[in-house]
């Protein structure tokens, strides 16, 4: 493991030899959060990780989550000089709404009384909240559009929550790269916080210590690919070693080159890669006809994938059109993603048989 | 500074509002913010908390020190108009330490060296009665021992705008922790963490390198 002392050299921790990561297309993704409630059932319903979501899916265009993240610095200048971040308050992370359940239930009240959440932040009505402006989306009428985007740490190969942190509490695996925080060290200065561009770090109010995902590293050890990614119906995600060339993520990502990271601006070097949304829905006219154009604004995908999406994009059309002209199409197959093996490959046991 | 020998019992001294502390005469040590940008030192430990540069917001210390031939206590006071507490996830509480070398040349500016360690007494106003004993050989590398093996003892009161806190400790309780022996010189140097200001780690004021303090014999 880069496990290294206090005080060490940041390259030691960010020593690895092999790097996991996933693919996500968001052409697929259908916002069911079954992936966020995966995650939170095997890592954050512990006391003081209420309001975590180490996995969580938003509409785009909206605020995200943790909610503004994009306006919250963190990551480096393209020289590389770290850029202050700011922290995220409970608010943002989604609250730990309370809920009269027992006025509901017990109170005696009949039909005159509602399931009600009260902020645990303000003990007034929420504000805010996790998925508080879903489906809200963007464009004007009638052209409105909007798609998901599910998030998690991006285990990152230039990790600015690991250079943050003053006692080397975080480090990347020597085996996979995963960036995990060693709860031994962590002083809950939150130094990693406010430098992650990506705020996939949480700070837990009971502990006093911050936490984040872990890529379900345990699963991992076992060739078992992480809960968000195996349980997503949609079909959605690719999982493995990047430096695989057999794989499917490694085609998409090197050989095809349709797969992109979010923010690559940045300058974190994400290992979490994205199929850009490319959009089948048609815009109207104005005289109310419909065009062949779509409807998500190129701006927002370029914000969010940087300027290479207009190429990725029209590459994916392409291909998109050659199937629909009965050609063959090899990323079309691997978007498609029949296979389970084929998506997860090296990870693609089943943790109930290996937890026999 | 000067420690001086004091008639009282620890359990009254623990007490900062205590008349004994009367009769100790508090010295002020300007405080500054600690030089984190541009610091290469710092650079390699966090480039992140090395573009600080609005920290260190607290300017002085008033620092009271006696013993009673068995403890040694340090009656520390300073301006902090809120005592803040951690709410949300974006803040942080007021802190004082008080920091002595283990090793003749160990610096307190750099909190230690390799083979030079510092040993600090650490205060937070969330556990305020129960300090933290820390050893550090070098920035990035301080450790938090359990505060039962060095029965550090304390006492805080927060009044008028300005934090007294009493930090207290047997005069020797072994060789990795730091030793006073009444009639032999010490060493101290001080931090100060102003949490409204979300200070913390090396966000803070410090009081420059080691001082030479007397304990009275
Ligand atoms: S489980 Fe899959 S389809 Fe459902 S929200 Fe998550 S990524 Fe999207
Ligand atoms: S996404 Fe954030 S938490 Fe995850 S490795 Fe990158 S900087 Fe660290």
């Amino acid at each position: 493991m880069a496990f290294a002392p206090r005080g060490a050299p940041k390259e030691e921790l960010l020593r690895h030899t092999r790097q996991v990561g996933n693919i996500i297309d968001l052409n697929k993704c259908m916002g069911c959060q079954t992936c966020t409630a995966a995650c939170k059932s095997l890592w954050t319903s512990r006391e003081g990780t209420e309001h975590m979501r180490w996995m969580n899916v938003s509409t785009y265009p909206g605020a995200g989550y943790p909610r503004d993240y994009e306006k919250m610095g963190g990551g480096y200048a393209p020289d590389k000089t770290p850029t202050p971040g700011k922290l995220t308050t409970l608010t943002d992370v989604g609250d730990n709404f309370k809920f009269n359940h027992a006025d509901v239930y017990y109170g005696g009240h009949g039909q005159k009384v509602h399931l009600k959440p009260t902020s645990a932040v303000t003990g007034e009505d929420p504000v805010w909240g996790y998925n508080w402006d879903e489906d809200e989306g963007g464009g004007d009428w009638p052209n409105g559009y909007y798609f998901y985007l599910p998030r998690k740490c991006y285990h990152c190969a230039d990790a600015p929550c690991l250079k943050a942190c003053t006692h080397n509490a975080l480090y990347k695996r020597e085996q996979d790269g995963i960036v995990v925080l060693d709860q031994e060290r962590c002083n809950g200065d939150r130094l990693c916080v406010e430098a992650c561009p990506y705020k996939a770090i949480y700070y837990n109010p009971v502990s006093q210590k911050s936490e984040k995902c872990v890529m379900c590293c345990p699963r991992v050890e076992q060739g078992i690919a992480p809960a968000c990614d195996r349980q997503c119906p949609g079909r959605t995600r690719l999982f493995g070693y990047l430096d695989d060339p057999d794989s499917d993520l490694y085609k998409l990502i090197h050989v095809h080159k349709v797969a992109l990271p979010l923010h690559p601006e940045y300058g974190t070097e994400p290992n979490v890669f994205y199929i850009p949304p490319f959009d089948t829905t048609h815009a109207f006219a104005e005289d109310g006809s419909i065009t062949d154009e779509g409807r998500i604004e190129a701006e927002v995908l370029i914000n969010l994938f940087g300027p290479d999406v207009v190429p990725v994009i029209a590459r994916l059309k392409a291909e998109r059109s050659k199937r629909q002209n009965g050609k063959p199409s090899e990323v079309m197959d691997l978007l498609i993603g029949r296979n389970f093996w084929d998506r997860f490959k090296d990870f693609s046991n089943d943790p109930l048989q290996e937890a026999v | 500074m000067k420690i001086v020998r004091i008639k009282a019992d620890t359990a009254t001294l623990l007490d900062p509002a205590a008349p004994a502390w009367g009769q100790v005469q508090a010295q002020d040590f300007p405080m500054v913010p600690t030089p984190l940008k541009n610091n290469p030192a710092i650079e390699a430990i966090s480039p992140f908390i090395a573009q600080s540069t609005d920290h260190g917001v607290v300017h002085g210390l008033r620092v009271a020190a006696a013993h009673n031939g068995e403890v040694l206590t340090l009656r520390l006071s300073w301006t902090s108009q809120k005592h803040d507490t951690i709410a949300d996830l974006d803040q942080f509480v007021d802190g004082v330490a008080v920091m002595f070398p283990l090793s003749a040349k160990a610096s307190a500016a750099t909190m230690g060296s390799p083979g030079e360690p510092v040993n600090a007494w650490y205060w937070r106003a969330d556990k305020a009665d129960q300090p933290f004993d820390v050893v550090a050989e070098g920035y990035g590398t301080s450790v938090r021992r359990s505060g039962k093996d060095a029965k550090l003892q304390s006492g805080a009161l927060h009044q008028n705008g300005q934090w007294h806190v009493v930090l207290a400790r047997a005069l020797s309780v072994g060789n990795t922790h730091a030793r006073f022996t009444p009639g032999e010189p010490t060493k101290l140097a001080f931090g100060v963490w102003d949490g409204g200001n979300r200070e913390r780690a090396g966000r803070k004021s410090f009081s420059g390198d080691f001082m030479l303090a007397t304990v009275d014999a």
